[in-house]
């Protein structure tokens, strides 16, 4: 029988409209199919026509065989349900068998009825078998549809009742053909929505796998750098105690190489705070404290600090034209950006050159300019520059190598703190300008970064020697 | 200043260093007799903790970081007993953490130290500029 022909009514147009609000109400696979089998004996009211059991088949293309997915909540189907002989999941029949109406609907794309449950239930079940259920189940008819879906029938749905094959009416014929459609189309929605779910779930599992991996490694860093920050402070402490005379005078000869034991070591204590401080800034648990300053005392007190340094390198180290203002920043922080813009204005210049610190003012923020007129950068450097390990290609020779971590960090601390770190200017053997920026105190601008701050954590800044309020002694 | 000079001098502090690693007790304990303190070194929490209440020592170098009991178990025990409960504590570690520094202040500890950022004369130093009471109780 060819159920295409039929022509279908404004009733069956109705009916099916309900039918598939019903069904694509939802797009979780197992609701679907529920709903499928469900919504023409419950909300058709099928039942009262002498519809018993919906079943629902689906092609397996891997397995090459036709699943039963879901069955009515009917009370026939539930006594069907506890004559089988295996779970009602387990009942599949291969695409391949001869004599299944199932499997004839799906290669011929055309509904048929049977008064045989063997037709249905062959080669799952002996007819014998097929039969007796049949009969205990008062099942007089079984319309099998297939589900056709691009031009390929891809399952079908069993209408079983209690009535015979001539009580079915044109009516139900058209409405049952009509339906095989929404299913098509309900089954294809959730399969594509259980694909994408599934792809979902693989992606929060590699997500979550990352993150793990994110707090390993944050881990190792932090166990990594207290196993190497305990020889080499022995180291520091060894060396320096030696320099003091503590252990008896020393001589003159070897006088250099321990302080130059002493440089290498201070270098490589840096290394590993740097790389410590990487992993805090990245993982947001680096802390600030901040507190208003004027900025022309905190720059000048870092220039005075680094100003021997200068002079024994045969540096000029002077300010230019100076705007100041009191700025919010964390002092140890700016402290430690200030030390590394300086120092590496004092690393890439030759003797007899000069450093200029100038301070402007805009309308929130305080920029202090560090120009030198050293080694330059290239502009193709200037691109890579502030990123981690990075180091300018063009580095001359005999200069100190630093770990190319500095201005990464500082730029990360100088925007966690409102302001920015950025290069102003630079050219090959003509210098370098680095401007750094601080928001003035009370803008709406510094309100703003502490207020942030303040959020994210309790306001402790990372110094190495804390002197602890005294009341908290007793 | 002059009489702060004066009082470095001749202000000689019973010390004691609770450290596992004997490389540190003995850098420690170098620095602090040449400076001319008396110093005593346990290598566990236990021992440490036995000995600061026999010896009373003015100030208690303590590390975080050992096995048997850590320094913050010791920092409790001291506080809990009525003869070392004053004692001022310094913690020393490597491993520095805001979640441990805070802990040794809520612990009431005196100072807290990064044992690789300083050397040991910036920690004696440290650690006589944050005994300003027993030190003028001293001199007195």
């Amino acid at each position: 029988m060819k159920l295409n022909s039929t022509p279908r009514s404004q009733k069956t147009f109705e009916l099916l409209w309900k039918l598939q609000k019903v069904i694509l109400d939802t797009l979780d696979f197992n609701d679907v199919v529920q709903r499928i089998v469900d919504s023409t004996v419950i909300e058709l009211g099928y039942l009262k026509l002498g519809y018993e059991i919906v079943v629902l088949c689906l092609v397996n293309q891997r397995k090459q065989q036709l699943d039963r997915i879901a069955i009515s909540h009917t009370d026939a189907a539930k006594k069907a349900i506890s004559e089988l002989k295996i779970p009602f999941p387990e009942i599949v029949i291969p695409l391949h068998t001869k004599n299944n109406l199932l499997i004839k609907a799906i290669e011929t794309r055309e509904a048929y009825t049977t008064t045989d449950w063997m037709e249905i239930l062959h080669p799952a079940f002996t007819t014998e078998e097929a039969r007796n259920l049949q009969r205990n189940l008062g099942i007089k008819t079984s319309l099998v549809v297939p589900i056709i879906s691009s031009d390929q029938a891809i399952g079908t749905i069993i209408f079983s009742m209690s009535k015979p094959k001539e009580q079915i009416s044109a009516d139900e014929f058209d409405l049952l053909n009509g339906f095989s459609d929404v299913v098509s189309l309900a089954v294809q929605n959730a399969t594509i929505h259980t694909k994408l779910q599934a792809t979902s779930d693989k992606l929060q599992l590699a997500n979550e796998k990352l993150h793990q991996l994110d707090s390993l490694k944050d881990e190792f860093v932090s166990i990594a750098s207290h196993e190497l920050r305990t020889p080499m402070g022995a180291i520091k402490s060894l060396v320096s105690m030696i320099l003091e005379g503590d252990y008896g005078p020393i001589s003159d000869s070897l006088r250099e190489p321990l302080q130059d034991i002493n440089v290498s070591v201070d270098r490589l204590v840096n290394l590993v705070n740097n790389m410590l401080n990487i992993s805090r800034i990245e993982q947001g648990r680096m802390k600030f404290s901040f507190m208003d300053f004027d900025a022309l005392a905190l720059v000048e007190q870092v220039i005075n600090s680094l100003e021997p340094l200068a002079k024994a390198r045969g540096i000029s180290l002077t300010f230019g034209q100076v705007e100041t203002d009191s700025i919010q920043v964390d002092q140890d922080k700016l402290v430690q950006i200030l030390d590394n813009l300086v120092g590496n204005a004092l690393k890439f210049t030759d003797a007899g050159g000069a450093i200029t610190v100038v301070m402007s003012k805009d309308v929130d923020k305080i920029s202090v300019h560090v120009s030198d007129t050293g080694a330059g950068i290239s502009e193709a450097d200037q691109r890579t520059l502030f990123g981690k390990f990075k180091q300018i290609s063009s580095q001359q020779k005999g200069k100190p190598a630093g770990s190319g971590l500095g201005l990464y960090i500082s730029r990360e601390l100088a925007r966690k703190m409102g302001g920015d770190l950025w290069i102003e200017q630079s050219e090959p053997n003509k210098g370098s300008t680095f401007t750094v920026s601080f928001p003035i105190s009370g803008t709406a601008l510094a309100k703003q970064v502490k207020a942030a701050i303040d959020a994210e954590s309790n306001p402790n800044s990372t110094i190495t020697i804390t002197q602890l309020p005294a009341e908290s002694a007793k | 200043m002059q009489e702060s000079c004066w009082f470095d001098i001749v202000w000689i502090m019973k010390v004691l260093i609770i450290e596992d690693d004997q490389f540190y007790a003995k850098i420690y304990r170098k620095k602090f007799e040449v400076e001319g303190h008396q110093v005593e070194s346990c290598p566990d929490g236990e021992e440490g903790f036995e000995t600061a209440k026999k010896f009373l020592p003015d100030v208690i170098l303590l590390d975080i970081m050992m096995p048997k009991m850590d320094g913050f178990e010791v920092l409790d025990k001291l506080r809990a007993e009525p003869h070392t409960a004053q004692i001022p504590v310094v913690m020393m570690t490597n491993l520095s953490t805001e979640e441990d520094k805070a802990k040794a202040q809520q612990k009431g500890a005196t100072l807290y130290i990064v044992k690789s950022d300083l050397t040991p004369s910036q920690v004696t130093t440290a650690i006589k500029a944050a005994l300003p009471e027993s030190k003028s109780a001293k001199a007195a």
